[in-house]
């Protein structure tokens, strides 16, 4: 069995709130789960639910309140200074908002160079300035003498993202936790920033945390990532991506797959939604007892609101739902049953 | 067909310190009467500049060089501030992007709507501008007592976007614009309000004019389709001929640009370059930097619209100088 980079044990995290801090928000709660090195782990949720938070403590930006959480097999969070100085480059975050995580007074030289020269300990400058652009090169801004001394406000989301991934891949990490790192970027570019993450992937084996709210840019990894579904900080379903798409179980993700809008009219106006008990999370949710999707599950019985399930597997494909041998069959809600053809 | 909105061509420039930004490079173009079309674009195409021209909420800083825009008989252009918010809320309407800054956060629900009633039709009694708001509410799912009773700040996003959907009718206005009504929604409540508008476009037969970047909502809910690129319209069809027999090269390259959750991967891919820079345009054709399908005339001379079968197409490949 390959290395993990990183396992977490029943992680928990809350925020205290109120004056005296007796109050808690739980944003994470007792999650489990270890990133191997190369693998692709996708973490979907919608916002709130928890999936920034959990990708934080995996990068080691934040501490969880309860839990371990182990980088190369030992605790983070006791480790000395000298263990954290080695390991910290390994792990990479790349933010939601290119916008805001780039400095805007530095040139993309600017930006790179320090990050070269702690890490690839060039012998010269001008050994410096090549590394810088076949690093450019390496991530698509092409031709790269024509990015060295643009700032950041000269470039589009996609080139930002880039910069972003280039800036992350310098210390040769094992890991990099992107952030939701194309929401924020045209639809028509989305595509070449999933392809470059899925690159750095394959030709240098970098082991990737994606996070977002879409099930369809996710899906972009299917063939070798595993999907994780959150939902009020718990995660409620987990397998390998193929797996659990073709056979979603968790009501909420089965909720999630009816309800997202496909870009094919005939087939997007066909398909029916599956009714939730209630158009939003609702807001006051003691997630702590029973099952956090409970009172929004059009499923769900006495026992969901009194005790938590326990994830059931089959085959590596994880659930947590009491109702597992209730739920009905899955019919993809897009799939053609009519004879009407659709004419793509 | 008739037409509720003629936008003629329209020209939308910024004051910026590098010089003149022209967001709206000449467009125009006409909403079909009682039906839903969307204005679809990326970032920085100039399809918001162009919703701002319409509804008078352009930045200091942007102007409007020429062009008109008519609803009906009137050209909107030419209207005092009076006589245009007279206009505004009784026979158009907007829905703005952010939802949750279109509430007063000062005032509760209630007090907003009937102060909004009051400034279009005079002393009308409270009792019955509530009455009219419940009814709105109800046909969003809202729980009306709990909404009007409401600070802003005490519904959450997707409440707050419904009941100004909603409430955006309370004086039966003929057009509805929508800017990215969907963008800022979790996915199924997004769901949610794609049925809520469709319904609403049923029942009371408004006409919808939606300004968004999301393909897959555009298929779901609209009828008609125009596609904006780098400040000009590139093709305007109905939305089975824009997703499945798209002639514009840029418009064949989105379609095939989008994630989705089913069909085969491989076929999908990016659009490969970057989107013009507004400030130092390409010469010709926006898009010809990108297409795969440039002719010499491309960088020369911009193409104009071309009627192909029902859909029309600003590019070349259709038609000859």
């Amino acid at each position: 069995m390959t290395e993990s980079i990183v396992e977490l044990r029943n992680v928990t995290k809350y925020f205290e709130r109120g004056v005296l801090k007796k109050k808690r928000n739980y944003a994470v709660v007792n999650v489990s789960l270890k990133i191997r090195e190369g693998e692709i782990i996708t973490l979907v949720g919608e916002s709130g639910c928890g999936k920034t938070t959990l990708g934080r403590i995996i990068a080691g930006l934040l501490k969880p309140s309860q839990g371990r959480v182990l980088w190369f097999g030992k605790d983070l969070w006791s480790m000395s200074k000298r263990e954290f100085k080695k390991y910290r480059p390994l792990i990479q975050f790349v933010h939601q908002d290119p916008y805001a995580s780039l400095n805007p007074s530095r040139t993309v030289f600017q930006t790179l160079a320090p990050v070269v020269k702690k890490y690839r300990k060039p012998r010269s400058s001008s050994q410096l300035r090549e590394e810088v652009i076949n690093i450019l090169k390496y991530v698509g801004l092409t031709p790269p003498e024509y990015f060295l001394n643009k700032y950041p406000h000269h470039l589009s989301g996609g080139m930002r993202q880039r910069l972003a991934l280039a800036r992350a891949l310098i210390p040769n990490p094992k890991l990099i936790v992107a952030d939701e790192p194309v929401s924020m970027i045209d639809m028509s570019l989305r595509l070449s920033v999933l392809a470059l993450m899925k690159k750095l992937n394959r030709e240098l084996g970098i082991a990737f945390v994606y996070i977002s709210h879409d099930l369809a840019t996710a899906r972009y990894f299917e063939d070798k990532a595993s999907l994780y579904l959150m939902y009020l900080g718990r995660i409620v379903e987990w397998g390998p991506m193929t797996k659990v798409l073709e056979n979603p179980l968790h009501p909420y993700l089965r909720a999630l797959l009816s309800a997202t809008p496909l870009p094919d009219p005939k087939i997007t106006r066909r398909k029916r939604r599956l009714e939730l008990r209630s158009i939003e999370v609702p807001r006051e949710v003691l997630i702590l007892r029973g099952c956090p999707f409970s009172n929004r599950c059009p499923y769900a019985e006495d026992i969901c609101f009194k005790e938590v399930p326990a994830p059931k597997e089959s085959d590596g494909h994880f659930v947590a739902c009491h109702l597992l041998e209730k739920l009905p069959p899955w019919i993809p809600p897009w799939q053609v049953t009519s004879d009407e053809p659709s004419d793509s | 067909m008739e037409y509720i909105l003629r936008i003629r061509d329209l020209v939308v420039e910024y004051a910026v310190r590098e010089g003149r930004l022209r967001a709206v490079n000449g467009v125009s173009l006409d909403i079909p009467e009682g039906k839903i079309t969307a204005l679809v674009g990326e970032s920085g195409c100039g399809k918001s500049s162009l919703l701002d021209a319409i509804m008078r909420t352009l930045p200091p800083n942007g102007y409007i060089v020429g062009g008109n825009v008519y609803f009906r008989d009137i050209n909107l252009l030419k209207l005092s501030e009076k006589e245009f918010r007279k206009l505004r809320w009784e026979k158009i309407a907007m829905v703005f992007q952010a939802a949750q800054n279109s509430f007063n956060p000062v005032l509760k629900i209630a007090d907003h709507i009937v102060e909004t009633y009051r400034a279009h039709r005079g002393n009308v009694p409270k009792e019955k501008v509530l009455e009219k708001a419940r009814e709105l509410l109800e046909m969003v799912r809202l729980n009306p007592d709990q909404v009007l009773s409401s600070y802003p700040h005490e519904l959450s996003g997707g409440m707050k976007q419904r009941a100004l959907i909603a409430l955006s009718l309370i004086l039966d206005p003929e057009l509805l614009i929508l800017d990215e009504p969907t963008s800022a929604l979790d996915v199924y409540t997004q769901s949610v309000i794609i049925d809520m508008l469709r319904k609403i476009h049923r029942e009371r037969g408004v006409t919808m004019f939606l300004v968004t970047h999301d393909l897959p909502v555009v298929a779901e809910l609209v009828d008609y389709v125009a596609v904006m690129y780098g400040g000009k319209i590139m093709e305007v069809a109905d939305v089975e001929t824009i997703f499945y027999r798209a002639r514009h090269p840029y418009t064949r390259l989105l379609i095939k640009a989008i994630p989705s959750l089913i069909g085969d991967l491989s076929d999908r891919r990016p659009i490969p370059g970057e989107p013009p820079s507004l400030l130092n345009p390409p010469s010709g054709c926006v898009f010809h930097p990108r297409c795969p399908y440039r002719m010499p005339i491309c960088e020369k001379k911009a193409p104009p619209m071309f009627n192909v079968k029902g859909s029309k197409v600003a590019c070349w490949l259709y038609g000859e100088a």
